[in-house]
């Protein structure tokens, strides 16, 4: 036997492959080969199935358990695992329920999973050192000028048609949101990051969200400065004050 | 000594994320806390600066999955220089893995695969831990799996193949006792034959933990605590391998920390009665 061919059949036969279990696998009186190699597939889909109902529990009450188990299964096998990282797992889920014909009735759920995945991704990025903005004054105003701010690591910007952070609040234990009384076809711009062991979500107005966009991608303070013009003022000032902004660098 | 440079013993427990709030409220105590390296890897996390925090009270262990040392790729850089880091930041007492493979083909299963015994694999596997041993810088501490197949081509048996590894190698070894019963039961070979075949002067520490009844096969879920057949093989462990730390591994449907408490004071009477 040769070890690679037996890795890479099992991988294969793990993520939705045929396999012929028997060229492997001892068969006795209690299990036949193709049962223990079932064993392993049903552990592997379990331990990435359960990753995925810890990372998206409010999808998984959307739909119920079974759904969610089907589709997770559907999922597994089209996005295997790649990195050693178990965190990375599940990021295209959101992306995968989008374009899942079965899953298109609830329109919001694609969205709602996107959130849940931003919460995830802040849970698992690096809380980084704040900058000291009180010597923001010793730079000349060239210096400023050329200045790039940053979001904090943790931070996302999310732009959804639906009212996808009442919906999670309302499915949270012991919240007082009610279901019914959520306009949930509402537009809505919002911030999820975390500061130390919280993970925030602030609704942004259309200029709050353009704003910390063109911050992402590190827009130097001249072009905010154009872009935003009498507005930049406040917006500098609340995104500093509400941790939006986590640091600054000189120029490129 | 501090406690980041004291070194581990009795009975430890398994550090898990639904515990953080009890032990930083309650400072329990607990000898040594494992914790499973690859949830850690990345800088800045909450779990990361956690763990920093309580450093400074417990000695620490590392126990990871995604090694894959028995895989035909080769070994994961990033995943390597990761684990040096962390164990730079944190100084743990030692690193284990598991003698298995849980990636190829360039996808990971997070999952323990088992391997054929034979003397190609035992080479293989020698080579690969001799890397990673070159890499850390120290010896590393191999765990044996529990398992559900046992492959056509294997030709000697797994304390066999263990025993090989390990002194080819010159790794220590992680012995599960609850990994042996588990294997033993699936396989119908006998654990006490498994467990004196192997060389107690490599073994490093003892796991322990519960498995579930499937009828057909016993399944290695560590969601149940530790069984009277286990707890009977773990006394003859003790007796075999002599004062060797123990850890209480749990790892689905986790239960208060309390309970994890009771198993560890089990673990050391029986000890204290075997030794």
């Amino acid at each position: 036997m040769i070890l690679k061919e037996l890795q890479y059949d099992f991988v294969g036969a793990f993520f939705g492959a045929d396999i012929d279990a028997d060229k492997y696998i001892v068969s006795d009186d209690q299990l036949t080969a193709k049962q223990r190699f079932g064993i392993y597939k049903g552990s592997v889909h379990g331990v990435l199935t359960q990753a995925l109902s810890d990372i998206y529990p409010v999808c998984k009450e959307l739909v119920g358990d079974r759904f969610f188990d089907h589709v997770s299964s559907l999922y597994i096998n089209q996005n295997p695992p790649t990195s050693a990282l178990f965190a990375d797992f599940g990021g295209q889920f959101s992306d995968f329920l989008r374009h899942f014909e079965a899953a298109k009735s609830v329109e919001y759920l694609a969205d709602t999973a996107q959130l849940e995945w931003l919460r995830h991704k802040a849970w698992h990025s690096k809380n980084q050192e704040a900058s000291d903005f009180t010597t923001l004054g010793n730079y000349t105003e060239q210096q400023q000028m050329g200045m790039r701010f940053a979001l904090p690591e943790t931070a996302s910007l999310l732009q959804t048609d639906y009212q996808v952070e009442q919906l999670w609040q309302a499915h949270q234990k012991g919240s007082d949101i009610k279901l019914t009384e959520i306009d949930l076809f509402r537009h809505l711009n919002l911030l999820v990051w975390r500061i130390d062991y919280t993970i925030h979500m602030q609704e942004l107005s259309t200029l709050q969200i353009e704003f910390l966009t063109a911050v992402q991608e590190q827009t130097p303070l001249s072009s905010l400065a154009e872009q935003f013009t009498e507005h930049l003022s406040e917006l500098l000032s609340t995104s500093l004050k509400n941790g939006w902004i986590r640091s600054f660098h000189l120029g490129v | 000594m501090s406690i980041l440079h004291s070194s581990i013993h009795g009975c430890g427990i398994g550090l898990r994320s639904q515990h953080f709030a009890y032990i930083a409220e309650h400072q329990p105590n607990v000898p040594w806390f494992e914790i499973l390296s690859d949830n850690y890897l990345i800088e800045g996390t909450v779990q990361r600066e956690f763990v920093q925090q309580i450093r400074p009270d417990y000695p620490i262990t590392f126990h990871g999955v995604g090694l894959s040392i028995g895989s035909v790729e080769p070994l994961n850089k990033d995943y390597l220089k990761r684990l040096v880091k962390l164990k730079n930041e944190l100084e743990p007492a030692w690193i284990s893995d598991h003698l298995c493979w849980t990636s190829a083909h360039g996808y990971n299963t997070h999952d323990l695969i088992p391997l054929p015994y034979t003397p190609d694999v035992v080479n293989h596997i020698v080579e690969r831990i001799l890397q990673v041993q070159d890499t850390l810088g120290e010896r590393l501490v191999i765990e044996n799996v529990s398992s559900y197949m046992q492959f056509k081509d294997s030709n000697m048996t797994e304390w066999e193949f263990i025993n090989q590894v390990v002194e080819k190698s010159d790794c220590h070894l992680l012995l599960d006792v609850n990994n042996i019963y588990v294997s033993a039961i699936n396989h119908h070979f006998s654990a006490e034959d498994y467990l004196l075949a192997l060389p107690a002067n490599r073994i490093k520490e003892i796991h322990l933990a519960g498995y579930e009844d499937k009828q057909t096969h016993l399944l290695d879920t560590h969601s149940r605590p530790v069984t009277e057949p286990v707890w009977d093989l773990f006394a003859k462990a003790v007796k075999h391998v002599g004062d060797v730390p123990v850890l209480i591994e749990w790892d689905n449907d986790i239960p208060e920390f309390s309970r994890l408490l009771q198993e560890a004071d089990t673990a050391k009477q029986i000890q204290q009665q075997n030794l």
